[in-house]
């Protein structure tokens, strides 16, 4: 394969018009993609810069106000009176947790338009918070985005298809294959030269696409160039897969019309068939039980926490002795006095500790059922590339799972921060000191490029084996259509 | 029972068909000559309403052929130069398909007798087709066409590729046809079939008749130099 | 003689490798998603009904306490899930399943099953239909691309028209034939479906036979399009290749590009508004006094006539604590009916938009009817939020008119109420939606699928018309 040899495709590909199509439809379709993702981005990160800017206006507007409320400018009810910690903590104070968006999530939407990137944090409800979710049309999600993930996980293939299915097979109908043979060597060179030279410069096209479109959209400069590097690689080992997918099937020595429809097969059975089954065989496996039962657990819990209200102020006090004087203890037990608030805090207390197991079995389910998906996604290249481009977006269940549990501790902290104030009706004034949340990532960008590479790797190591696999087919190769068919 | 009468068809600025005027009576066998290009497929296209004539006419057994071409092809047979059939079915069921298309349904004995008739051997009746040889296809073809019973039988190259003794026995069949009455139009470039089997021969030149034999004439002519001689006019 | 080629046609195909292999893989497909569809439906039920039991249960054995703590303590409404809902799943995943109805506020419907699955959901579930949808139709095009066309590049079609038999029935012929083999799948399939719906008929579903019944017609109706489409296209062009990769490019744009083009177009028309945004304009109407003069002119009536109170005089003189909650209350039910009515507004409109362009493509057309049909649709989650809604509203109403009536009249002490009052409120029926109310808005689909049907038909008729031998 010399540099004639390019020259000539050239000059074929030049007569080809399916060519100029495919780059055609891929300059429309990534266009299209690029501006979606872009556009979801912005929104998702203006969504974020709000909830951070209204904590600062908030704790503002509060100190305003407290100042106002000293000087008697202004009046409030005591329950909702911001010096103090209950009435801060209850009714002022205004928290949010967020995940930042990476900018990689423009190519790839993933999860990120199911699983809120923003938590409003209330002290008294963990579960409220935790499960709010944004507003969106149930069937767009269902329908999912139009993003470059999208293009290149579905369309690419059949686009690289469409180019290379009657690789050899056309020339053997056209008659044209013999004289093809005589005069450069081999059908390898025909398959393999010809497949991967074609692959590659779509690919190429769609690398430079994408790269511009990234400048164009503004995104390029916050990218972190290791995992666009990471994404880039998935995706054109992904598609390289098909090529050497259509090599192989060329090397079987069927027709063009018989290429085709293996290939759609394989295609339909890669992006559709084994994903869709994969999702219905986890669940099947693993099932999450309804939130319907979660939610009949969490009223018994909370139920039984309200009915063992004094057993659980007796062993509060027994804990903190500080806490309680002899005679509030004498009234506790006597059942005549108790400080609402810290029954309250008990009940709440009380009530996390028993739903603890219940949410437990939920997340455990449904890691497990991600392990499995985990082990499955090597039977389809369609999900080892969704699971690249996830992970290297930040788009993806483990980002979203860990900024969970950190939302989850960060409600914690806050607690532990204010109800000691609130039990003991503490005044309030340190607005600005109210713990911040950060999300706390700082190894997940390397972590995820290190498993994205893993994939891409294994991606490039199929092409390879199904380039490899079709040598001995090429080889025995029947350059004539009459001997092909036996007859 | 086949009439062709000033017959042209043109394709662009090339006349393909050049008021050609060929009459067939039931019986008969009219072998038409020519070369490549000569308008010989062009004729036959025409009668199976394949294409449309621009100007002249053809009747079959009295019916229009651009008039009525439904009805005229039910009175017709034809073989192709290669006869195709449905490779995943049998030699039997291709036939019983094609008669039934044709408007005979027949009991498959009477379908076994015609695969018999056209040579086929017997063990090959229920095998399916594509594992035919060209040969056998070509005897398909020929119960097909014994199983319409046409009037009138089109043949266009049908023993081109064929080995002598398979094209030995055509002969013999087509012999068996004419006996029934059935009028035959030859397409072929096979000047001795022509000679053995014809009772009338005509070459053909850019879409002409230019020359005409009778069965007298056929015996004693050396076909293959007359056949020279008017090519090279 | 039509049934010559019914035959030869049906028989063809059960020998080609092809229909036969994909056929069975199809077929173990549709199984296994029924049997995924059916346990998954079974199971979702009986979590529901145990659930709603329970919640019942609870609220009608709530101790002695004051009316607008049990309003506070609220009851739960679950969900109900159509059976047809095991064929089309629709929305279903990502729509909750749980509200929470308690006094002063209609909070959303939580939990989203799709939020308790891995990514890989987002290819889609293996669904019946699913396979119905895309599947069949690419074995349909798989099978039938080269039905005319093959026939023409093996000398076939020469020898077919020589016969003296019109193209037009001749092809009938084979559509019929493919259209019987294609049943061989269909029927049992539908035979099957129809079983699990029987095994599972419960009282939720009054008229899941007629839904089931049109759902199977819509279905075939769809499946008759990618037919008469598939044997119009290959009777059309010059060679099996150009036919396979026309219809495959028809197949990918129907099953792939046009619903995730018209979802994008349809969000990026009408912009579905943020929670924060929703929240804040909620908030900011509590505010607004012009609510509660408003919602007065409808409650104040209302208590009125039904405890016969002779005017607002008498209605002023009874408790101030329940006269204060009827007023915010009341004001609240027409910011929710505003602001979530607004909400539930745009991502109707954004199904609207889709629906009104659902000519462009087969599926644009089949997709909302399929899931109207099996209740899975936003509008069916929609018709779920209000009934509940209003269920929180009667039990809002039963509370806070009982505080207004007895609250001060037990002496000192807070007033309390018993098991009397919470068994005045009835129990939780979330109504299904009839047929009618399913179909309601569908009229475009409906039309542009009858018009697909109607027009490759005679896509197909025109092009038997034209067909040539040559």
């Amino acid at each position: 394969m010399n540099f004639r040899f390019f020259s000539w495709e050239l000059r074929h590909l030049r007569a080809e018009p399916t060519f100029v199509v495919v780059l055609l439809l891929l300059v429309a379709l990534c266009s299209v993609a690029i501006s979606n993702g872009a556009s979801r981005l912005r929104a998702q990160q203006e969504r974020q810069a709000a909830a951070l800017a209204e904590m600062d206006t908030a704790a503002a507007a509060t100190a305003e106000l407290a100042r106002k409320l000293d000087s008697g400018e202004a009046t409030t009810p005591s329950f909702s009176d911001p010096r103090t910690a209950a009435g801060f903590a209850g009714r002022r104070m205004v928290a949010y947790t967020v995940k930042p968006t990476w900018a990689l999530a423009a190519l790839s939407v993933g999860q990120s338009d199911l699983y809120p990137s923003v938590h409003k944090l209330a002290l008294n409800s963990r579960e409220s918070a935790l499960t709010a979710a944004e507003y969106e049309n149930p069937q767009r999600l269902l329908i999912g985005s139009f993003d470059v993930a999208f293009v290149v996980i579905y369309i690419v293939p059949l686009l690289l298809l469409g180019l290379t299915y009657n690789l050899v097979a056309a020339e053997r109908e056209r008659g044209t294959l013999p004289l093809l043979l005589l005069q450069r060597g081999t059908v390898n060179h025909v398959a393999f030269g010809r497949g991967l030279f074609l692959g590659t410069l779509v690919l190429l096209a769609l690398v430079v696409l994408l790269l511009a479109g990234l400048g164009l959209s503004g995104v390029l400069a916050q990218v972190s160039g290791a995992a666009l590097f990471g994404w880039l690689a998935a995706a054109f080992f992904y598609g390289l897969f098909w090529v050497a997918l259509a090599v192989f099937v060329a090397s079987r020595g069927g027709g063009s019309a018989t290429n085709a429809v293996v290939l759609a097969g394989a295609w339909l059975l890669f992006t559709i068939i084994v994903p869709s089954a994969v999702s219905v065989a986890v669940k099947a496996i693993y099932p999450v039980p309804s939130r319907m039962a979660y939610i009949d657990s969490q009223r018994v819990v909370t139920e039984e926490s309200r009915n063992r209200q004094s057993q659980l102020l007796a062993a509060y006090f027994e804990d903190h002795p500080e806490l309680a004087s002899a005679e509030t203890q004498a009234a506790v037990a006597a059942g005549t006095q108790a400080n609402p608030r810290l029954i309250a805090h008990l009940g709440y207390q009380e009530q996390e500790r028993l739903l603890a197991p219940v949410r437990a079995r939920y997340t455990e389910q449904l890691e497990r059922q991600q392990g499995l998906v985990d082990t499955l996604k090597f039977l389809s290249p369609a999900l080892l590339a969704q699971s690249a481009f996830n992970q290297l977006s930040g788009t993806g269940m483990e980002r979203h799972r860990d900024f969970q549990r950190q939302s989850s501790a960060f409600h914690d902290t806050l607690r532990d921060y204010f109800q000691p104030k609130i039990i003991a009706g503490e005044a309030f004034y340190d607005y600005d000191q109210v713990p911040r949340f950060s999300f706390d990532e700082e190894a997940a960008p390397a972590r995820a490029a290190r498993s994205a590479t893993a994939l891409w790797l294994v991606l490039a190591i199929a092409t390879a084996l199904l380039l490899a696999a079709s040598l001995p087919g090429l080889r025995r190769y029947t350059p004539t259509a009459a001997a092909a068919e036996g007859v | 029972m086949l009439q062709i009468d000033r017959l042209v068809k043109r394709f662009g600025s090339h006349t393909a068909v050049n008021g050609l005027t060929i009459s067939i009576a039931p019986g008969e066998l009219f072998a038409l000559l020519g070369p490549n290009g000569a308008g010989k497929t062009t004729t036959i296209n025409c009668l199976l309403g394949f294409i449309q004539p621009d100007e002249g006419q053809a009747v079959i057994d009295g019916l229009s052929v651009v008039q009525q071409p439904l009805e005229t092809k039910r009175r017709l047979a034809y073989i192709p130069e290669q006869v195709n059939l449905y490779g995943h079915f049998t030699g039997l069921e291709n036939l019983a398909y094609f008669a039934e298309l044709g408007g005979h349904r027949y009991a498959e004995s009477r379908l076994h007798d015609f695969l018999a008739e056209a040579g086929l051997q017997p063990e090959a009746h229920e095998r399916r087709v594509s594992g035919y040889s060209k040969g056998m296809r070509q005897k398909v073809g020929i119960a097909i066409a014994l199983a319409k019973e046409a009037k009138v039988l089109l043949l266009d190259e049908p023993t081109s590729g064929l080995d002598p003794s398979a094209s030995h026995e055509f002969s013999r069949l087509l012999g068996r046809l004419r006996e029934r009455g059935v009028a035959i139009l030859m397409a072929t470039h096979d000047l001795f079939r022509a000679k053995e089997d014809a009772t009338r021969v005509g070459i053909m030149r850019h879409g002409s008749l230019v020359r005409e034999l009778t069965a007298a004439e056929i015996s004693h002519t050396d076909l293959e130099k007359l056949y020279l001689e008017t090519m090279r006019d | 003689m039509i049934s010559t080629i019914v035959r030869h046609e049906f028989k063809g195909a059960l020998r080609d490798g092809r229909f036969r292999w994909a056929g069975i893989i199809i077929a173990l497909l549709l199984l296994a998603a029924l049997f995924a569809g059916w346990s998954y439906h079974r199971d979702i039920s009986a979590q529901r009904r145990e659930a709603a039991h329970a919640e019942q249960h609870r609220w009608l054995n709530q101790p002695e306490k004051n009316p607008h703590s049990a309003a506070h303590y609220g009851v739960y409404a679950f969900k109900p899930r159509l059976t047809p809902a095991l064929i089309d799943p629709g929305v279903e995943p990502y729509a909750g399943v749980a509200t929470w109805m308690e006094a002063h506020r209609q909070n959303d419907v939580l939990y989203r099953p799709a939020e308790d699955a891995t990514a890989a959901q987002r290819f889609g579930d293996l669904t019946v239909a699913l396979v119905l949808q895309l599947l069949l139709p690419l074995l349909i095009v798989a099978v039938g691309f080269g039905a005319v066309s093959a026939e023409r590049e093996r000398g076939t079609l020469r020898q077919v028209s020589a016969l003296g038999l019109s193209p037009t029935r001749w092809l009938f012929g084979k559509a019929l034939g493919l259209a019987s083999a294609f049943a061989l799948l269909a029927v049992p399939a539908l035979l099957c479906s129809g079983l699990v719906l029987a095994a599972l008929q419960d009282g939720a579903t009054e008229n899941a036979w007629g839904r089931f019944g049109l759902l199977a017609l819509v279905y075939l109706v769809y499946l008759a399009v990618f037919l008469f489409l598939t044997l119009g296209v290959s009777a059309s062009v010059r060679s099996s290749r150009a036919s396979l990769i026309i219809l495959l490019g028809v197949w990918m744009l129907n099953g792939l590009l046009v619903p995730r083009t018209l979802s994008e177009l349809a969000a990026s028309r009408h912009p579905v508004p943020s929670v924060a945004e929703v929240k804040n304009n909620v908030a900011q109407k509590q505010q607004d006094p012009e609510y509660a003069r408003r919602a007065r002119e409808i409650w104040e009536p209302r208590v009125i006539a039904k405890y016969g109170l002779s005017g607002v005089e008498e209605l002023n003189g009874l408790s101030s604590r329940g006269l204060q909650l009827l007023r915010s209350e009341s004001a609240g039910y027409l910011v929710f009916d505003e602001a979530y009515g607004e909400l539930h507004d745009q991502i109707e409109a954004q199904n609207a938009y889709q629906r009104a362009r659902s000519w462009i493509a087969p599926l644009a057309a089949l997709q909302p009817l399929s899931r109207a049909l099996a209740g899975t649709d936003f509008a069916h989650h929609r018709a779920f939020i209000e009934s509940a809604e209003a269920y929180r509203r009667v039990i809002q109403d039963t509370m806070n008119e009982d505080i207004l009536l007895n609250d001060g009249k037990q002496g000192s002490g807070p007033y309390l109420a018993g098991a009397d009052l919470w068994a005045k409120v009835p129990p939780l029926v979330i109504p299904t939606p009839t047929l009618g109310d399913a179909l309601r808005g569908q009229c475009a689909p409906l039309v542009a699928l009858v018009a697909w049907f109607a027009a490759t038909v005679l896509f197909f008729v025109t092009a038997a018309r034209r067909l040539r031998a040559l």
